[in-house]
C-alpha cells in the first residue's frame, strides 16, 4: 500500500479510535457516577467470597476464626478492585475491564457449553448478529445500487415517484414492526417460514442440511432489515448518481464520443461510488440498531437479543455493559472496512485533501 | 431564502401537500385529547386494572363483526343516573332505574356485571333487586342485595361505595343459577340440562328453548331492571350502570387487560409528536447553533465543536441509547435528551460548511463594516443562507427520534407512565399477541408509528426541490 | 472554403417562467483550415446555448431549430451514433466552459486524454503515449499525466481541456470562454498557445468570450451576440475599428484603454428576460441613439459590404409602418 493511502487511512484509524474511547470512557463514567460499578465489582467479591468460605471451612473449624479470615480476604479483595477509592480513581480498571469483558457473570444466561461469563456469552452471540447483519448489509447494497442507477436515468417519471414514496414508508417503517407483520403474514397466515429462532428443533443431520435450514430461518429477519433500510438507500443512491450525471466531466466525456456504456460507467458510476458508500457508511448504525430489533423479535440468537434478554425480567447489568461495548467495537470495525474502500475509491482523500467524510 | 416561499415550495409539491393535510390532521387529534384525557392517564387510567375490570379482554374491534358470518356480542356499558319512577311507600320510597340494551349476537355476551356507584343515606340502609326483562316478556330476578349497614363509630349520614364501586358480578351469581331452571319450567315448561344452565349460564339467560331441544338465542330489547328501596327520600343515589360484556369491542379492540386499545392509540399521538417535534427542535436548534458558531468564529473554538461532533456523529447511537436510558430510568425527558445529545454533530458540520463561504461574502462584509455585531450578522446575513437546509434537517429529525422511542418502548425501556404506541405494541409482543394472532393488538400501533413518521417524510420529500434545486422539473 | 455552416439556429428551453428563448436565428459561417471566429456575448447572451447546440448537447428540456452542416455532413440529420462516432471529436472538439469541473475527478488526466484515442482502435500504450506527447505540447510537465484533475491548478486544468481536444486533431475546436476563469498572465499564456495551435495545426476555432479585446487577439472574424441574436458580424478589423452596430459600439467604448484620452463608458441597465423579450429592437431599451421605430419593429441582419452586416434601424430602410 502507498504511503498516499496509508495517511488517510490512519488518520480515518484515530478518529474511529477516538469513537471507541470516548464510548468507553462514557460507559464506565455513567456506571461509576451511577454507583452501578461499585455494586458490580462489589458482587465480584462475594461471589469470591462465597467459594473461599466453602474452601475455608474444611480446614478452619472455628467460627470465629473463618469470619476473621474471611473479612481480611474481603478487605485484600476491596483494595485489589479499589472499592476503597472514590470511583473516578478506579476509572483506569473498569476501562480495562470492560475493554476485555471482564465483567463478572451473567445472572441466568448460559452459554452453550454452560459458562456463565459475560464475555463468553457476549462473544457467543457476536458472529450470529455479525451474519444477519452483513447478509442484510450486502443484499441492501446490491439493491439500492441497481435500483438507484437505474432510477437516476428515469427522474420524474411515474417509476421515479413510487420509488421515493416508497423510499419514505421504508424509512418510516419501525424494524421491529416490520418483523411482526411479515411474521403474522408468512409465519402465521401463509406458514410459508419459521416464524423465529436459528434452527428448526430438532436441527437437520448433514452439513448443508443445517445451512439451508439456518438460512431459512435467516430469511425472515434479513428480509426486515432490508426492508427498512434499503428505501432510503436507492433513493441516495438515484439522488447522488442523478447529481454526478449533471456534472459539466460527464458533459464532456459525451461531447468526445465516449459511447453511453462507457459514460455511465466510467464517469458516472465510478464517479458516483465514493458518495454512495458514504450513503452506506451513514446508514451502517442504523442498521446496527435495526438488526438489534430484528434479532428480538425474531429470537435470533445474537446480541441484540440478548440485550433483550438482558433488560426485561432482572437486569443483567454486566451483560448490558459488554453488549454495549461489543456492539460499538463491531460498528467501528465494520466502519474501517468501509473506509479503505473509500479511501481506494476516491483519489482526492488519498492526498489529505479536505474531502469530508458525510457529504 | 425568504421563508414564506420555503413553505411555499412546499405546498406546491404533492409529498409536500399530503405531509402538511396529515401534520394538520395529527395536530388537531392531539389537541382533541390533550383537551380530553386527564393529566395522569397513564398512571391513573391506563396502568390501573380497576379501571379496566369490566371489559373483555384480548377481544377484536367491533367492526370485524362486519367481516365474519358468525355476530359476536358487541361490549355494551348502560348507565342510568336517574331513577326512571317513584313511588311512596309510606314515608319510604321505591325508585326504579332502568337499563335497556340490545342483543342479537349468535353467541351470548362474555359477562354480565352491575356497578353501583356511590349511595349515601340517613337511617337504614337501602335495598335493591335487579331484574332483568327479556324480549319475550318473560324475567328474571338477578340479585337481591343491600348496601353496606351503618358501622359501630359512624355519623349519619353513611356514605357507601365512594372509592371504590360496588361491583356484582351477575354471570357468576349463585342466584342466577337458582333462577335460570325455575324461568325455564315456568315460561316454556321444558326442562333444560343442568349441566348446560351451571357451565354456561349467559347462554339460557340470553336465549330460549330451540326446536331441537337445546338453546338458542333469543335477540332483542333487554332491560334491566334495579328496584331501589330507600328509607328516607332524602337518601341519594347516584349511578349505577350494567356492562354487557362483549366479544368485540370498540373501534380497535381490547388487550389482555381488557383495556381499551382505541384510548391507548389515541393517547400515544400527541405523546409521538411531542417527541418528534421536541427532539428534532431541539437538536436542529442546538445543531444550528454549534455549526453557525463553529463555521463564523473558526479558531479554538470551531477545531472543538468540530472535533466533538466529530465523535458524536459516529457513535451508533441505538446501543447507547439503551445502555443510558437503562442506566440512568426510563423517562421520557431523559429519553428525549440523550436523542438530541446524539443527533445534533450531523446538523453542525452541514451547516458550518455551509457557513464558511459566507464569511467572506460581500454581504457579510459590508455588514461588517457598516459596525454590525457578530451576533446579528449570523443572525441575519448567515443564518438566513442555510434556512432551507435548517429547515429541512429540522422535519427530517422528527420521525427518527419517533422511531428511536419506539424501539427504545419496545426493549422494555419505554416510560412507564405515559404510555406510547412502542410499549402497547411491546407488551402484545411480550405477552405473545403476535403468536396467538391478536392482529388488532400490534398492527395499529406500529401502523400508527408509520403514518406519524411518514408525515414527516413526506414533507421532508416535499422540501426536496427546495433544498436541492437540481431536481426540478423543467 | 467554408468548413462549418450554421444556418438559422434556434434553441430554447422550458423553464418555470416561460420558454427562455436563448439563441434565435444565428447563422454564420467558418472556414476551415485555421480561421477562428469570435463569439462575444454578455453573460445570458446564448453562447453556451450555440456551443452545445452544435455538438448536439442540448439538455434534455431544450429544443432546437435550424441547420447546421459540416463539410458535407449534415449534423442534424445523422443519428445520434453515426454523429457520435464520425462528428464529436474527429471533427469537432469542445474545451467547454468550466475547466474546475470538466474533468472526471477519479481519473488520472493522461488516461482522460488517452480514452478517446483508444476508442480510434489505438492500443492502450500508444494511446498514452499520445496523450502524454499532447499534454507536453500545451506545456504541461511530463509526471502531469499521471496525475488527478483537484492536484492541478486551474490553468493547468484549462491546458488538460486543450490537450484534450486536439486528441483527434479535429478540424474544428469549440472554445466556451477558455480563460474567464484564470488570472491574467496565465491568460495571456493559453491565448498564446491557442494562437500556435491554429497556425500550427491548420485548425479552425469557434471562440467564445465576453471579452472583446480577448477575441480581437486571436480571431479573424467577430460576432456579436446580444439577447441570443446577431448584432453584428464581420472581419475582426471592421468590426473593431468601425463597429455599426450601437451595441458592438457600446462594447467597444467600455473597454479602458490605457493611452486613450476619454474615460471607459459602462453600458447602463442589464440584457432584457429570455422569457419576454421587447417586440422591437431587443436592444432598444438600452441604446443610447434608440429612436421610435426601434420601440415597436425589431430589425433584421443586412448586409453592409465587405462581409459586414448589422442589426440596426440606422443602417437599413424603416420599415413601411414607421416611415
Ligand atoms: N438548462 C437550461 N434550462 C433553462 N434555461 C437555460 C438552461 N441553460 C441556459 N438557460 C438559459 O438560456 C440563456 C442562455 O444561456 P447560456 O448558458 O447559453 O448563456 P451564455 O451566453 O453561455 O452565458 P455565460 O457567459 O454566463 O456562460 C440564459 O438566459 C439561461 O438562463
Ligand atoms: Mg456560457
Amino acid at each position: 500500500m502507498t504511503p498516499s493511502l496509508l495517511r488517510p487511512l490512519l488518520v480515518r484509524a484515530a478518529s474511529l479510535l477516538l469513537v471507541l474511547v470516548t464510548v468507553l470512557v462514557l460507559l464506565v463514567v455513567s456506571l461509576g457516577a451511577t454507583g452501578f460499578s461499585e455494586r458490580m465489582l462489589g458482587a465480584v467479591i462475594g461471589e469470591e467470597l462465597r467459594a473461599l468460605r466453602i474452601s475455608l471451612a474444611e480446614t478452619i473449624t472455628d467460627p470465629d476464626a473463618l469470619e476473621v479470615a474471611l473479612a481480611a480476604r474481603r478487605a485484600e479483595l476491596e483494595a485489589a478492585h479499589g472499592l476503597d477509592r472514590a470511583w473516578y480513581q478506579r476509572l483506569p480498571g473498569m476501562v480495562l475491564r470492560v475493554m476485555t469483558l471482564d465483567l463478572g457473570d451473567a445472572r441466568t444466561m448460559r452459554t452453550f457449553d454452560g459458562s456463565n461469563r459475560v464475555a463468553d456469552i457476549v462473544l457467543e452471540r457476536l458472529p450470529n448478529t455479525a451474519l444477519l447483519l452483513t447478509s442484510a448489509l450486502l443484499i441492501t447494497a446490491a439493491i439500492g445500487l441497481s435500483l438507484g442507477v437505474w432510477l437516476s436515468t428515469r427522474v420524474g417519471s411515474t417509476i421515479d415517484r413510487v420509488v421515493s414514496y416508497a423510499a419514505a414508508i421504508s424509512y418510516a417503517l419501525p424494524a421491529w414492526w416490520t418483523g411482526i407483520m411479515l411474521i403474522l403474514l408468512l409465519s402465521f397466515q401463509l406458514q410459508l417460514l419459521p416464524s423465529g429462532g436459528m434452527h428448526s428443533s430438532p436441527p437437520p443431520e448433514g452439513g448443508l442440511a443445517r445451512f439451508l435450514d439456518l438460512a431459512l430461518h435467516a430469511l425472515l429477519p434479513i428480509l426486515t432489515l432490508v426492508l427498512v433500510s434499503v428505501g432510503p438507500y436507492v433513493y441516495v443512491v438515484r439522488t447522488i448518481t442523478l447529481g454526478v450525471a449533471q456534472e459539466d466531466h460527464v458533459m464532456l466525456a459525451r461531447a468526445k464520443g465516449m459511447p453511453g456504456h462507457v459514460v455511465e460507467r466510467r464517469h458516472v458510476l465510478r464517479v458516483a461510488a465514493a458518495p454512495i458508500l458514504t450513503g452506506l457508511i451513514l446508514g451502517l448504525a442504523g442498521s446496527l440498531g435495526g438488526s438489534i430489533l430484528v434479532e428480538t423479535v425474531f429470537d435470533w440468537r445474537g446480541m441484540g437479543r440478548l440485550y433483550y434478554e438482558a433488560i426485561v425480567g432482572t437486569p443483567d447489568e454486566g451483560l448490558i455493559i459488554g453488549l454495549t461495548f461489543m456492539f460499538t467495537l463491531l460498528y467501528v470495525s465494520a466502519r474501517m472496512i468501509l473506509e479503505v474502500l473509500y479511501v481506494l475509491l476516491d483519489p482526492r482523500v488519498r492526498y489529505g485533501d479536505a474531502a469530508p467524510l458525510r457529504s | 431564502m425568504p421563508r414564506h416561499s420555503v413553505l411555499r415550495q412546499l405546498l406546491d409539491s404533492v409529498p409536500g401537500r399530503l405531509g402538511m393535510a396529515a401534520l394538520v390532521l395529527l395536530t388537531l387529534s392531539s389537541v382533541y385529547v390533550i383537551a380530553t384525557y386527564p393529566s395522569d392517564f397513564g398512571t391513573a387510567r391506563w396502568s390501573n386494572p380497576a379501571v379496566w375490570a369490566d371489559n373483555p379482554r384480548s377481544v377484536p374491534p367491533a367492526w370485524t363483526n362486519l367481516l365474519g358470518e358468525e355476530r359476536r356480542p358487541v361490549h355494551q356499558v348502560v348507565t342510568s343516573p336517574e331513577p326512571a319512577s317513584i313511588e311512596p311507600l309510606g314515608p319510604a320510597q321505591l325508585r326504579t332505574f332502568e337499563m335497556p340494551f340490545r342483543f342479537d349476537a349468535d353467541e351470548p355476551p362474555s359477562l354480565l356485571s352491575f356497578t353501583l356507584l356511590e349511595v349515601a343515606y340517613s337511617v337504614r340502609p337501602p335495598q335493591y333487586a335487579l331484574v332483568l326483562h327479556r324480549p319475550d316478556g318473560t324475567s328474571v330476578a338477578l340479585a337481591r342485595e343491600a348496601v353496606g349497614g351503618p358501622r359501630p363509630s359512624e355519623d349519619s349520614p353513611f356514605v357507601r361505595y365512594r372509592e371504590t364501586p360496588q361491583r356484582l358480578l351477575l354471570s357468576g351469581s349463585a342466584r342466577l343459577s337458582e333462577a335460570l331452571p325455575a324461568l325455564y319450567e315456568e315460561s316454556y315448561g321444558v326442562s333444560v340440562d343442568q349441566e348446560v344452565l351451571r357451565a354456561r349460564p349467559l347462554q339460557a339467560l340470553f336465549g330460549a328453548p330451540s326446536v331441537s331441544g337445546g338453546v338458542e338465542p333469543l335477540r332483542g330489547e333487554y332491560l334491566l331492571e334495579a328496584r331501589f328501596t330507600v328509607a328516607d327520600e332524602g337518601d341519594r343515589i347516584s349511578s349505577m350502570r350494567v356492562v354487557v360484556g362483549g366479544a368485540v369491542f370498540g373501534v380497535f379492540g381490547t388487550d389482555a387487560l381488557g383495556r381499551d386499545l382505541a384510548e391507548g392509540l389515541l393517547f400515544g399521538l400527541p405523546i409521538a409528536l411531542l417527541i418528534g417535534v421536541l427532539a428534532s427542535t431541539l437538536s436542529t436548534a442546538v445543531g444550528t447553533t454549534f455549526g453557525l458558531v463553529s463555521g463564523f468564529v473558526g479558531g479554538r473554538t470551531d477545531l472543538v465543536i468540530q472535533r466533538v461532533a466529530d465523535v458524536i456523529a459516529n457513535v451508533p447511537v441505538l446501543p447507547l441509547l439503551i445502555f443510558l436510558v437503562f442506566l440512568l430510568g426510563s423517562q421520557l425527558w431523559l429519553i428525549l435528551l440523550i436523542l438530541v445529545a446524539f443527533s445534533w454533530p450531523g446538523l453542525t458540520i452541514l451547516v458550518r460548511s455551509m457557513v464558511l463561504p459566507l464569511r467572506t461574502s460581500p454581504e457579510v462584509e459590508a455588514a461588517r463594516t457598516l459596525g454590525a455585531s457578530t451576533s446579528h450578522i449570523i443572525w441575519r446575513h448567515v443564518f438566513p443562507h442555510t434556512a432551507p437546509y435548517v429547515f429541512a434537517q429540522l422535519i427530517f429529525f422528527a420521525p427518527g427520534a419517533i422511531l428511536a422511542e419506539a424501539g427504545l418502548s419496545f426493549l422494555g425501556l419505554g416510560d412507564p407512565s405515559l404510555p406510547t404506541w412502542g410499549q402497547i405494541l411491546e407488551h402484545g409482543f411480550r405477552t405473545g399477541a403476535v403468536f396467538l394472532g391478536y392482529w388488532w393488538w400490534v398492527v395499529p400501533p406500529g401502523l400508527l408509528i408509520v403514518l406519524t413518521a411518514l408525515t414527516f417524510m413526506l414533507l421532508a420529500l416535499g422540501m426536496e426541490t427546495v433544498v436541492n434545486p437540481r431536481l426540478r422539473q423543467p | 472554403m467554408t468548413l462549418l455552416t450554421v444556418d438559422d439556429l434556434h434553441v430554447s428551453y422550458r423553464s418555470s417562467g416561460g420558454e427562455v428563448r436563448a439563441v434565435e436565428g444565428v447563422s454564420f459561417e467558418l472556414a476551415g483550415g485555421g480561421e477562428a471566429l469570435g463569439l462575444i456575448g454578455e453573460s445570458g447572451s446564448g453562447k453556451s446555448s450555440l456551443a452545445l447546440a452544435l455538438m448536439r448537447l442540448l439538455p434534455k428540456g431544450a429544443t432546437r431549430k435550424g441547420s447546421a452542416r459540416l463539410g458535407d455532413l449534415d449534423l442534424y440529420s445523422l443519428s445520434s451514433e453515426r454523429f457520435r462516432t464520425l462528428v464529436r471529436w474527429r471533427e469537432l472538439a469542445l474545451v467547454p466552459q468550466s475547466a474546475m469541473h470538466a474533468l472526471n475527478p477519479v481519473l488520472r488526466v493522461g488516461d482522460q486524454v488517452a480514452e478517446r484515442i483508444v476508442l480510434e482502435g489505438v492500443p492502450r500504450r500508444d494511446a498514452s503515449r499520445r496523450a502524454a506527447a499532447l499534454l507536453e505540447r500545451v506545456g504541461l510537465a511530463r509526471g502531469v499525466a499521471a496525475r488527478y484533475p483537484h492536484e492541478l491548478s486551474g490553468g493547468m486544468r484549462q491546458r488538460v481541456l486543450i490537450a484534450m481536444a486536439l486528441a483527434l486533431d479535429p478540424s474544428v475546436v469549440v472554445l466556451d470562454e477558455p480563460t474567464s476563469a484564470l488570472d491574467v498572465s496565465i491568460q495571456a499564456q493559453i491565448m498564446n498557445l491557442l494562437k500556435e495551435l491554429k497556425r500550427e495545426r491548420g485548425i479552425s476555432m469557434l471562440f467564445i468570450t465576453h471579452d472583446l479585446a480577448l477575441a480581437s487577439d486571436l480571431c479573424d472574424r467577430l460576432a456579436v451576440l446580444y439577447a441570443g441574436q446577431v448584432r453584428e458580424l464581420g472581419g475582426a478589423d471592421e468590426v473593431l475599428g468601425a463597429p455599426r452596430d450601437p451595441y458592438t459600439q457600446a462594447l467597444l467604448a467600455s473597454i479602458p484603454r490605457l493611452h486613450g484620452k476619454e474615460r471607459p463608458s459602462f453600458l447602463p441597465g442589464s440584457p432584457p428576460d429570455p422569457r419576454e423579450f421587447p417586440p422591437g429592437c431587443r436592444f432598444e431599451p438600452r441604446c443610447p441613439v434608440a429612436f421610435a421605430p426601434c420601440r415597436a419593429h425589431a430589425p433584421a441582419l443586412v448586409e453592409l459590404g465587405a462581409g459586414q452586416t448589422a442589426r440596426c434601424w440606422h443602417h437599413q430602410p424603416l420599415p413601411e409602418a414607421a416611415a
